[in-house]
């Protein structure tokens, strides 16, 4: 993949998912704990801010090579580090975190949904896997070849 | 069903006439077998030239201009594009897994996760290819069939 179509359909795709899911969430949180709060338009711009934000980690994953499981593996590490380092230090300059526990609690949380998105997308290709093994096997008992 | 076997002049060329009703699985089996045990392929290993059988070989690999076909004791040379590899044989069960790489659907042992929606083509010689995400839904479809979504 060229870095162009990395940038257009895994950073761009990431961060229009980011807004998003970052609009959706202070949506929600507002109505349940903020109801009576509001927000002048300045305010639209802190999705797409953080979704800018949150995307651009993303880049460390693109390599024009095809990579070993090695190499994925320590890139998504690297990925979920500097998603942590961004994503913490700008709510911490917007004077959104105001406590160490605050901190300690959403770099946790940001770990647990990374772990948990891979771990759901790992067991679906466990179960992928085993699909086409069985398929495989069937193809390759009824072909006439290695008979 | 009946077989029937004529014998012709060294001269002529070797063919396999099926009748049937419909073309059914076994029929475009039995075709995709005789296709792909009439296919020889000239190949270099060191200086010398060899001719093998496309049913011998596990994969096809392009490095740098060449391609590279891997059997069960030999590597030979090839002087074609992996692009042509890939259009003259996919009908024999060849299929492309990544930039590099044709596989031998007959000589898979089985895949395997290998993160970020890649998976692992385990050959039955032993040696392991990543089939890239960009390849995952032709592979799929050359086992599965069926509408070209999913996996």
């Amino acid at each position: 993949m060229d870095f162009k179509t990395f940038l257009i359909k895994k950073v761009v795709m990431g961060f229009c998912i980011s807004i998003t899911c970052i609009t959706a969430a202070m949506a929600l949180i507002g109505v349940v704990f903020a109801p009576d709060v509001r927000f002048g338009y300045d305010a639209f711009l802190s999705p797409l801010l953080f979704g800018f934000m949150a995307s651009l980690p993303g880049l460390v994953k693109y390599s024009r090579k095809e990579l070993s499981p090695k190499q994925v593996l320590v890139r998504d590490i690297v990925h979920v580090v500097l998603l942590e380092a961004v994503v913490l230090s700008t709510l911490l300059w917007a004077g959104l975190l105001t406590s160490p526990a605050m901190v300690i609690s959403l770099g946790c949380a940001i770990l647990v949904i990374y772990a948990t998105v891979k771990l759901v997308l790992w067991l679906q290709d466990i179960n992928t896997a085993k699909e086409f093994n069985a398929e495989l096997l069937k193809l390759q008992a009824n072909s006439c070849q290695d008979r | 069903m009946n077989v029937q076997i004529k014998q012709i002049g060294r001269k002529s060329e070797e063919c396999v006439y099926i009748e049937c009703v419909e073309v059914t699985p076994d029929i475009e089996n039995i075709r995709t077998y005789v296709l792909t045990i009439g296919t020889t392929l000239s190949g270099r290993v060191d200086d010398s030239f060899y001719q093998f059988n496309l049913s011998e070989v596990f994969y096809f690999e392009a490095v740098d201009e060449q391609v590279l076909a891997y059997t069960k004791d030999r590597v030979y040379e090839l002087r074609i594009r992996l692009y042509k590899l890939e259009s003259a044989f996919a009908e024999q069960f060849f299929v492309r897994c990544s930039k590099s790489y044709i596989i031998n659907l007959m000589k898979l042992e089985s895949i395997s996760p290998a993160l970020n929606g890649r998976f692992m083509a385990n050959m039955k010689n032993g040696d392991h290819l990543i089939i890239s995400r960009q390849y995952v839904q032709q592979v799929r479809l050359a086992v599965l069939g069926g509408e070209p979504y999913g996996f």
